[in-house]
């Protein structure tokens, strides 16, 4: 049987091996006829100096870079500018990047080592300043949280887009809510989410 | 008892609560048969939900968005407007004989700050330094420039320290930002 964190060491291996679609042309995504746009496009125009193109990477991975950070235990204010610092690393670093491919959990990384250097810098008697959070490692289970984002980034377009609104919000939206963000009655969002899943879960190489 | 292999979707909405009792009592009996493939299906679901829940994505500020967006276009932009402000060198200390170091100080909108450069492998130089930020600025961003080219880009810890480790020698310009303030220095670090 394959577990998830066995998929996820997997995806990893298969992306190397280049038997997952790259970023030689966009992706078909979800079934709608989509065409993704994969980060190492992004990266490509970054290159380029495309200031929009480092725009939709600000939108896609703002908020896990600030999360990152206020898990860490920044207050607000503090995390974002990690963020900030981070997003400059990754501007910085831009033609030294290991793996196009796996820019989340590159940027996670950094904003976890921003975190840990702004807090020591702040004492290192820093309260936690993460309400209701428990006082366990803040970033337990590391590698299948960096490789479960970088396989969503490789799922890519409203796919990512609909498992992040249904997983990974505080407050789960229902499916009427999400219905018009996504175009879909709200009864198509079930079906969606499964299909969804399932391509991630292919990706991941966790196929029976 | 079914017989029906409940597809990946249908094991979705069972584990998600969303079935009708009928269907969910079907999927249920199905998985309780232990179907290697299905078990392995429901492990799965399982197993990205806690990968999920484990980290809730955090709302940011609304403006960390333009902050984030507004770094590109401010190490990239050529240097021109009038929200420039240049630095005044205070202090150029070269010790050719020894160490090959240089030392030196500035003074600007943003505060006095410090350069240090040793050399490094053939060509570059390790480059250390503090900006002495006026209270309330988190951090600056620093931009190394060759001939107009952006070489290194590094942002300031919170106490103002800053470290850009093997940059060319070629490095002729500093670019501090921060918010609307903007300050270029001339650097020459041969030593």
């Amino acid at each position: 049987m394959t577990s998830l964190s066995e998929g996820l060491t997997r995806v990893a291996t298969l992306e190397h091996v280049g038997r997952i679609e790259t970023a030689a042309a966009p992706r078909r995504g979800d079934g709608r006829g989509e065409a993704v746009v994969t980060d190492a496009d992004l990266l490509r125009r970054c290159r380029r100096r495309d200031p929009e193109a480092w725009a939709e990477l600000v939108s896609r991975y703002e908020r896990l870079v600030y999360t990152v950070a206020r898990r860490g235990g920044l207050g607000a204010e503090d995390a974002a500018d990690v963020a900030h610092a981070t997003f400059v690393a990754l501007a910085d670093a831009l033609d030294r990047l290991p793996d196009d491919e796996r820019l989340a959990s590159w940027l996670m990384t950094v904003a976890r080592r921003r975190t840990w250097s702004s807090r020591n810098q702040k004492g290192p008697n820093t309260p936690l300043d993460v309400a209701g959070e428990p006082a366990t490692d803040p970033f337990d289970d590391w590698e299948t949280t960096t490789a479960l984002h970088d396989a969503l980034a490789v799922l890519g377009g409203t796919s990512r887009e609909l498992l992040l609104a249904l997983y990974f919000e505080r407050k789960v939206p229902s499916h009427a809510a999400l219905a018009p963000r996504f175009g879909r009655p709200a009864g198509a969002i079930g079906p969606l989410r499964g299909s969804c899943l399932e391509e991630l879960r292919m990706i991941m190489g966790a196929e029976a | 008892m079914t017989t029906v292999r409940p597809s990946f979707t249908e094991l979705v909405d069972w584990l998600d609560g969303r079935l009708d009792v009928d269907e969910a009592e079907a999927v249920a009996s199905y998985v309780a048969e232990g179907d290697p493939q299905t078990l392995e299906s429901v492990e799965w679901i399982l197993g990205f939900v806690d990968g999920a829940v484990s980290m809730p994505l955090e709302q940011p500020p609304p403006e960390l968005g333009g902050r984030l967006r507004g770094i590109f276009d401010r190490l990239h932009r050529p240097r021109a407007g009038r929200d420039w402000c240049d630095a005044t060198l205070l202090h150029d200390a070269r010790d050719r004989a020894r160490s090959g170091g240089v030392h030196l100080a500035f003074e600007s909108d943003l505060g006095r700050f410090v350069v240090d450069a040793m050399p490094a492998r053939a060509g570059e130089v390790d480059v250390e330094g503090l900006v002495l930020q006026p209270p309330g600025v988190a951090g600056v961003d620093l931009a190394f420039l060759a001939k107009g080219a952006l070489r290194r880009a590094v942002r300031t810890a919170p106490d103002g320290r800053f470290e850009a480790l093997g940059l060319p020698v070629e490095v002729d310009e500093l670019w501090l930002t921060s918010g609307a303030t903007r300050v270029r220095a001339v650097l020459d670090l041969r030593s």
